[in-house]
């Protein structure tokens, strides 16, 4: 009590893992909400984090960086709070369902820009609606991730693009022609044999075909395949 | 006896009434949808799972289901206001969400409670689309 989550991230659990850049701490598990690097001064305790938009609650923390996608983080949130739901309910059973496929549709790159308003007052309803604790709080990181990351929910709604290159449906692999050595070896492992070229000539991927395994990312010799 | 406010009204139940007996009495109308009192066998079902009927209490933050709340001394309760019109309404569509939509050879047509409490809150079209719960 009284320490900050500084403290806690960067002295004691030693920051975050090959340097990369912070983007947000879930603290108070799936129930709890989103704090962002300008809150990460304040001192953890039950009022100063219900004072945030988050929680105390089970304790846990779990530090999101760069690498992670918002919406699918939320995603996965909202996963396991329709797998607790028991059923009782029409706000948990059927809100947080409907929430958790708008969530998903949004990472498959189907979402729109209504979606988000729409989201936003579905949670708020069932917020105040729901029987017990658990539909309560279960839209929290939802309407936390849409309050502070605004821009990323835009990002996949109107530009189609997931900046962390998480949401597999919203990616572009590209092979760079001034990097590409012709070696062949992606056009080898494609599963799909979407990749022409032949070798030591620029190689090409076909994006009607592209399933985005990322394969052809992970064995280029150069790195001359690009994601995002 | 305990005194409490309806919209406005004031009402005068008896203890152990709940918020919707306390509204029916003077003449409130509060939709339900799972609240099923059998008087003759005496069984009253209040689950308050569907939550159709909630309402707003003042001073509480959430919404209160009006079938199974009880009525207490001093309580005020407003049935009317936005936010309670719209929690009704997303909880219907909601239920509509993942119901059959074969309304017109369905044999509970016309006859049929979620039928007409969607008519009854102005449901025109089905805003929220998805695949059902796993039953």
């Amino acid at each position: 009590m009284g320490i900050t989550l500084r403290e806690i991230i960067y002295d004691i659990g030693g920051g975050i893992k090959n340097g990369k850049a912070f983007k947000a701490v879930q603290t108070g598990g799936p129930s709890g909400g989103c704090i962002t690097a300008s809150d990460l001064d304040v001192k953890i305790d039950y009022e100063s984090l219900a004072s945030i938009g988050s929680m105390m609650g089970s304790g846990g923390m779990i530090v999101i960086d760069e690498d992670n996608c918002i919406v699918d983080i939320a995603k996965f949130y909202l996963e396991f709070t329709v797998e607790e739901s028991c059923g009782k309910c029409t706000p948990c059973r059927v809100g947080n369902k409907r929430l958790y496929e708008m969530l998903k549709d949004i990472t498959l790159g189907k979402g729109s820009i209504e979606d988000l308003e729409k989201m936003r007052e579905l949670a708020e309803t069932i917020k105040i609606t729901s029987l017990c604790g658990l539909g309560q709080t279960a839209p929290n990181p939802v309407l936390s991730t849409m309050k502070y990351f605004q821009e990323e929910y835009l990002n996949h709604v109107r530009d189609h693009v997931c900046v962390a290159g998480v949401c597999q449906a919203l990616l572009r692999y590209e092979i760079s022609p001034s990097k590409c050595i012709g070696c062949t070896r992606c056009a080898k492992v494609c599963p799909v044999s979407c990749i022409s070229g032949r070798v030591k000539e620029v190689h090409q991927i076909n994006q009607d075909l592209c399933i985005k395994c990322s394969v052809c990312y992970d064995v280029c010799p150069v790195n001359a395949v690009s994601k995002g | 006896m305990i005194n409490l406010t309806i919209n406005g009204k004031p009402a005068k139940v008896k203890e152990g009434s709940t918020i919707l007996e306390a509204a029916r009495s003077v003449n409130v109308k509060i939709p339900t949808l799972c609240h099923l009192d059998l008087h003759d066998i005496k069984m009253v079902n209040k689950t308050a799972s569907c939550r159709v009927c909630v309402v707003e209490v003042e001073g509480r933050k959430s919404l209160a289901p009006a079938c199974a709340t009880p009525a207490l001394e001093g309580m005020v309760i407003k049935t009317d206001t936005k936010k309670a019109v719209k929690a009704r309404r997303t909880v219907v569509e909601l239920l509509l969400s993942d119901h059959p939509k074969d309304c017109l050879i369905c044999e509970k047509n016309l006859d049929c409670e979620l039928q007409a409490l969607a008519a009854d809150l102005g449901i025109r079209h089905i805003k929220y689309e998805g695949e059902s719960f796993p039953v």
